[in-house]
């Protein structure tokens, strides 16, 4: 593989950490971390698993405690002023204002930079057009959907040229067509050669989007690759999930068996998983075999709890 | 359409670069988020400017009703003051919204605005919300025959009172952990600065042991000022002099800390 140089880098993290007030566990502990330009790089994790003190210290919202991090060449402790030249971020529960229209919002974003309105307003109007908001683009933000709104959200940074993009939980709370059209912006994004760096706990969303994948947990970096390379990182290839019919004990001999609920999923070999639903057939119960995704690698890195991590 | 089909006219040859802040680039970014957070929304919604000043003109019907027409001439100039310092003040309690509800000021870090310059669109804005009732206090001013060659003095005296003040809400709003908690602060520190200190009557009716209590606040040097200069009360001119000091020294002061102290990035 490849390494890219540094001046291939968005993002370079060296040994970074950060750790709140006198909070005993770091949010962030130790994480280096090399993120390529021109590519989408998810932050994989659950809630409180430390993917948003990484991107805030990334965008310079934010002090680091220890170790080092540098966007787009630059020191994001020490040059800021240079970093933020170059960036736009949507954090996370990001609001909109009632009274603003969503070109308005736009436009806030635009001359705040110091944008001249004759270069905002073409700039202005286009993003919307391509974000699909030009029909709404006079109606005031509290007359519309979740999902217009969080368009609307990244419009204000997707218009601003940024060469860095970070989209924190870009999607959180929106409906799967309104998910759909975020991802698609966030791949045009990446296509007209942008870098974005995203943060999720949602799986089909990093797996259907990115580049590369780091898995975060309680702020320690668990693994980065493709989701090619994540999938590949785990022995087994195969997986069955099994609705009824068996005992976990029996089904240990087949491979790792996981408890998803009610039911049992087991990670296996090809051959072991035939044999597995061969049984299963014969006992008249439900199995369902697939290839392992990236669920698996999730659940198999970070652990099946459904709690969220320490809250920051 | 994409974004990439329709080249921006006049700098598509340009990709996208730093903006240097010249100057104008920062005047240009002040004025849009003052436009943007105060012009806009006063225009769309006119309700504001009632809530705004409605306490000041309060006080003043009271001390009309209470006190005679005498008192209404520091009345107005206690109302003005109040008016300035509570709009620098509720900066504070927007600006706690904007970072901690609508997460605006993050966005705004992540980009090339400077905590200067977002303070001032901010309480540029927020001087829309109360210029309406300002101009009222003028008119009023001028009708009692206030506005004389000296008033140029008092706008200076006025615009002091809007920035130490409006430094000192953006200043206290970074540091408000709980966006419920900024409006009763900000209320607080304005009923402090604004109601209980010599505002809206000369400091002679405080009895002289009390009075080194009302000199703490800066407010009372504003009135003291203010009184002298629209030629309502004379005071020695040591005391104008200590409340020029008092006066200029906090806005400098108040307009370092936002400055520099300020948390713009969180530590």
């Amino acid at each position: 593989m490849q390494v890219p140089s540094s001046s291939d880098l968005a993002i370079e993290s060296i040994s970074l950490s950060k750790t709140y007030g006198k909070s005993s566990r770091p949010a962030v502990a130790d994480i280096s971390l090399s993120i390529p330009k021109g590519t989408i790089f998810t932050l994989l994790g659950k809630n409180g698993a430390g993917k948003t003190t990484f991107l805030r210290m990334a965008a310079t919202e934010l002090k680091p405690t220890s170790g080092t991090i540098k966007v787009l060449g630059f020191d994001a402790v020490t040059q800021t002023r240079q970093v933020r030249e170059r960036i736009a971020a949507v954090p996370q529960e990001m609001r909109t204002f009632e009274s603003l229209t969503p070109y308005d919002h736009v436009m806030l974003s635009l001359t705040s930079r110091g944008w001249s309105l004759s270069e905002a307003r073409p700039k202005a109007r286009r993003t919307l057009n391509s974000l699909g908001l030009t029909p709404y683009s006079k109606t005031h933000s509290d007359e519309l959907s979740g999902g217009l709104r969080q368009r609307t959200l990244v419009a204000m940074a997707l218009a601003t040229e940024a060469q860095l993009i970070f989209l924190d939980e870009p999607t959180i709370g929106l409906d799967p067509v309104a998910r759909r059209a975020v991802w698609k912006l966030i791949v045009d994004l990446k296509h007209s050669g942008k870098t974005i760096l995203l943060t999720t706990h949602y799986l089909d969303e990093a797996e259907s989007i990115s580049d590369k994948i780091a898995i975060v947990s309680k702020g320690r970096l668990l693994k980065v690759g493709t989701v090619q390379e994540l999938k590949s990182s785990l022995s087994e290839t195969t997986r069955v999930d099994i609705a009824s019919g068996f005992y976990e004990e029996e089904l240990h001999s087949f491979g790792k068996v996981m408890r998803i609920g009610e039911n049992y999923r087991v990670l296996t070999d090809e051959q072991r998983a035939s044999r597995l639903a061969s049984l299963a057939i014969e006992r008249r119960a439900r199995a369902n075999v697939s290839p392992v995704s990236l669920d698996d690698v999730f659940i198999d890195l970070v652990g099946e709890s459904e709690t969220d991590e320490e809250e920051q | 359409m994409s974004i990439e089909e329709e080249p921006l006219q006049g700098k598509e040859e340009i990709p996208f670069g730093p903006r240097r802040r010249s100057f104008a680039v920062r005047l240009r970014s002040i004025g849009a988020l003052s436009y943007y957070t105060g012009i806009l929304v006063v225009i769309r919604s006119p309700g504001f400017i009632v809530f705004s000043s409605t306490t000041p003109f309060t006080v003043l019907f009271f001390l009309f009703v209470v006190g005679g027409p005498g008192y209404v001439p520091y009345g107005l100039i206690g109302a003005t003051v109040s008016i300035l310092v509570g709009a620098g003040l509720f900066l504070g309690a927007d600006a706690t919204f904007n970072r901690l509800q609508f997460k605006f000021q993050d966005f705004c870090v992540a980009s090339p605005l400077t905590g200067v310059d977002y303070m001032l669109g901010l309480s540029l804005g927020e001087l829309t919300f109360v210029t309406p009732s300002l101009l009222v206090l003028f008119f009023v001013f001028g009708y009692l025959r206030l506005i004389t060659w000296s008033f140029p003095l008092a706008l200076v005296i006025m615009l002091l009172a809007w920035v130490f003040s409006s430094a000192f809400g953006f200043f206290l709003s970074t540091f408000i952990l709980r966006s419920r908690s900024a409006f009763s602060v900000t209320s607080l520190v304005s009923t402090l600065l604004t109601v209980v200190p010599p505002v809206f009557y000369p400091i002679q009716v405080i009895p002289a042991r009390f009075r080194f209590v009302a000199y703490l606040a800066p407010t009372t040097h504003l009135s003291i000022l203010m009184q002298s200069v629209l030629g309502l009360q004379s005071y020695p001119e040591s005391q104008l002099i200590v409340s020029w000091a008092v006066l200029l020294g906090f806005t400098i002061f108040f307009f370092a800390l936002a400055a520099f102290k300020a948390r713009w990035r969180q530590p």
